[in-house]
């Protein structure tokens, strides 16, 4: 009896992994370039997050326009899959790496390994914890904590109290957006006041139950500045379902995602203020060509600014 | 004197949750509003459900760690077989029948190969996940409720003024609180989680019970599921981390042993409603995030300690 179970297991992993390398190894070639053979790696960390496309086709362009072959690898949101994915790629030659690393970690040795043969690497929004990374291009979330912070000032001049939705205690962006935010509605000469402040892990789920908490304590909030899209619109779906549409509350996401735009668009939501991955991705090339072409050596951290997005975007 | 210690053995949770209630109360009035007793009533069905089925898995002896990871690939597969027009209905039966279904794996590795449910389930726990990023793609599926008024109205909906998610959780209790005292599965429960050896030999019919307990953990966490997506009117992959923690609390607290054997439904039922409050109320009083998390885990060792004395 025992070994028909273990058989039928074994039959289902094979089963999965087949699946599963059938996709990870699909990797598409884009561009021919113009005959130079340089060709640059392009790891993903999860191409199944459209958000992140915005960063693979702008890498894709213009590694075109300057004629790389650019190959791209997804991760599919596994950190693990990508040092194999690295390995492959060294063996098949590139002349650069960009990647958009799962995790801090996961990549550090197969990296490690690119590096001592003298391929460069780029990490986009993300770092890697190794030195000799050529550059690291990340969104600079202090700033974009403060323009969220500018626009609610522009918004309401007359000021209001605002709820504060956390994400996950402790990470960078936490600490980064909610700071740069709190230093312009938090500060001493702002009309503006911090009536509570909840945590929503980044995702949907607690920041709609944080939420909920706090539409039953109050009723009279004016702002919600959630530190991420996604529990912005998790504290959206709050208010709806609590029937408080018409207060008015003027609700401020952080990322740039498509459901955050769908709801600003339908005057659900406000503003959000967005990863610009376009510029991450072109500049991201642009280092790799420069270095390539003449060893310039760029600043091993760039900061992207975001920049707001709210209905006159339109 | 022997009196006050009777009614502390049979009492021991509902008077802990009392005075939480009356501790948040005394420093955040407007915690009694009936809105947020609503509220809380409405957020605990979710983790409650989990609760319910979990209390099952432990008095056998037994754990569950892949409930978050049944909760959000049911709570998937409802989203986008509604985003794909499966009617209503059917789509929530569906997922239901895949809850047990996903019990059923976990209930037959651990009854039929005896492996450790602790490992069994750690495993499916990631594996169940990972189904999630598959058929998701790891994108959340969003709008669902938008067109799905059975769905709206399991989450939004009111009956005599109470939450539909709070009596679907009440019904839901009753049964298995039934389940549970009135029929031979029940007794076969307890006497598995007492010594299974001796189960066994009083032709107690260990293997199904054990795969049994399982089933009912895995439809109660889709069920969960259900509640969730309509809640949030979204499927998120992520949805559920960390839910197996607070239901294990849950059952904890209200007293039954993590060994098996010992416990009782109704307390679990106290135990999801402290749960409840302490997260509700952490919030209502304005409690930092940083304490937060510190004062939840103390509050719930306090409430473990309390009641072992209490059933000494």
């Amino acid at each position: 009896m025992k070994k028909v179970y273990l058989g039928v297991l074994a039959v289902f992993i094979l089963i999965l992994s087949a699946c599963d390398s059938n996709e990870a190894n699909g990797e598409k070639n884009s561009a021919n370039g113009d005959g130079s053979g340089e060709s640059i790696a392009l790891f993903m960390a999860d191409l199944g997050n459209p958000y992140f496309h915005v960063l693979s086709d702008s890498v894709e362009k213009r590694g075109e326009e300057l004629g790389y072959e650019v190959i791209v690898y997804d991760g599919q949101n596994n950190p693990s899959s990508q040092p194999a994915q690295i390995e492959d790629a060294i063996q098949k030659g590139v002349s650069a790496i960009i990647i958009n690393p799962g995790d801090e970690s996961s990549t550090a040795n197969a990296l490690k390994e690119a590096i001592s043969q003298g391929i460069p690497v780029v990490t986009v929004d993300r770092a890697v914890d190794l030195d000799g990374i050529l550059s690291y291009i990340v969104t600079d979330n202090t700033s974009g904590g403060e323009m969220a912070g500018e626009w609610l000032q522009e918004y309401l001049p007359d000021g209001g109290k605002v709820v504060h939705i956390e994400g996950v205690m402790g990470t960078a962006p936490q600490r980064e957006r909610g700071g740069g935010f709190l230093s312009i509605i938090d500060s001493v000469d702002s009309n503006f006041e911090i009536i509570d402040t909840v945590v929503g892990d980044f995702s949907m789920a607690p920041a709609e139950a944080a939420m909920s908490d706090l539409l039953a304590k109050h009723d009279d909030i004016d702002v919600v500045f959630a530190q991420n899209d996604i529990m912005a619109v998790g504290a959206v779906r709050a208010i709806e379902t609590a029937g408080r549409l018409d207060d008015g509350i003027v609700v401020i996401g952080f990322d740039g995602s498509q459901e955050a735009f769908d709801l600003i668009d339908e005057g659900k939501m406000h503003s959000t203020a967005v990863q610009d991955f376009e510029y991450q991705g072109t500049e991201a090339v642009d280092i790799v060509d420069a270095y390539l072409k003449d060893g310039t050596e760029p600043d091993p951290e760039i900061l992207v600014d975001v920049y707001m997005y709210d209905q006159d975007s339109n | 004197m022997s009196r006050f210690i009777d009614i502390y053995n049979k009492y021991g949770t509902i008077i802990i949750l009392f005075f939480l209630v009356l501790i948040v109360t005394i420093v955040s009035p407007n915690f009694l509003a009936l809105n947020n007793i609503l509220n809380i009533l409405q957020q605990v069905s979710v983790i409650g459900f989990i609760a319910l089925g979990m209390t099952f898995v432990i008095l056998t002896g037994g754990i569950d760690l892949s409930v978050g990871s049944i909760l959000a690939l049911s709570g998937m597969v409802l989203g986008l077989m509604i985003l794909s027009g499966v009617p209503e209905l059917l789509a929530i039966l569906i997922v239901l029948v895949l809850g047990g279904i996903l019990g059923f794996t976990n209930g037959l590795f651990i009854s039929k190969i005896r492996l450790e449910p602790f490992i069994v389930t750690l495993a499916t726990m990631t594996m169940y996940r990972g189904l999630t990023l598959v058929i998701s793609d790891g994108v959340p599926a969003m709008g669902i409720t938008s067109n799905a008024p059975v769905l709206d109205f399991l989450s939004q909906g009111n009956l005599l003024g109470i939450p539909v998610p709070t009596l679907l959780f009440l019904i839901v209790f009753l049964i298995l609180m039934i389940l549970l005292q009135k029929t031979i599965f029940g007794r076969g429960v307890y006497a598995i989680g007492g010594n299974e050896e001796v189960a066994r030999l009083s032709s107690v019919p260990t293997g199904r019970v054990k795969t049994g307990v399982y089933v009912i953990s895995g439809i109660m966490s889709a069920f969960a599921g259900v509640i969730l997506t309509s809640r949030l009117s979204s499927s998120q992959p992520t949805a559920g981390t960390g839910f197996e923690l607070d239901a294990i609390a849950a059952v904890v607290i209200g007293g039954t042993s993590l060994a098996g054997g010992r416990g009782r439904i109704f307390g679990t039922l106290i135990g999801v409603l402290i749960i409840g409050v302490i997260n509700n109320g952490l919030n209502i009083m304005g409690v930092s995030a940083f304490y937060q998390q510190f004062i939840k885990g103390l509050i719930i060792l306090i409430a473990v300690i309390l009641d072992r004395k209490s059933n000494k």
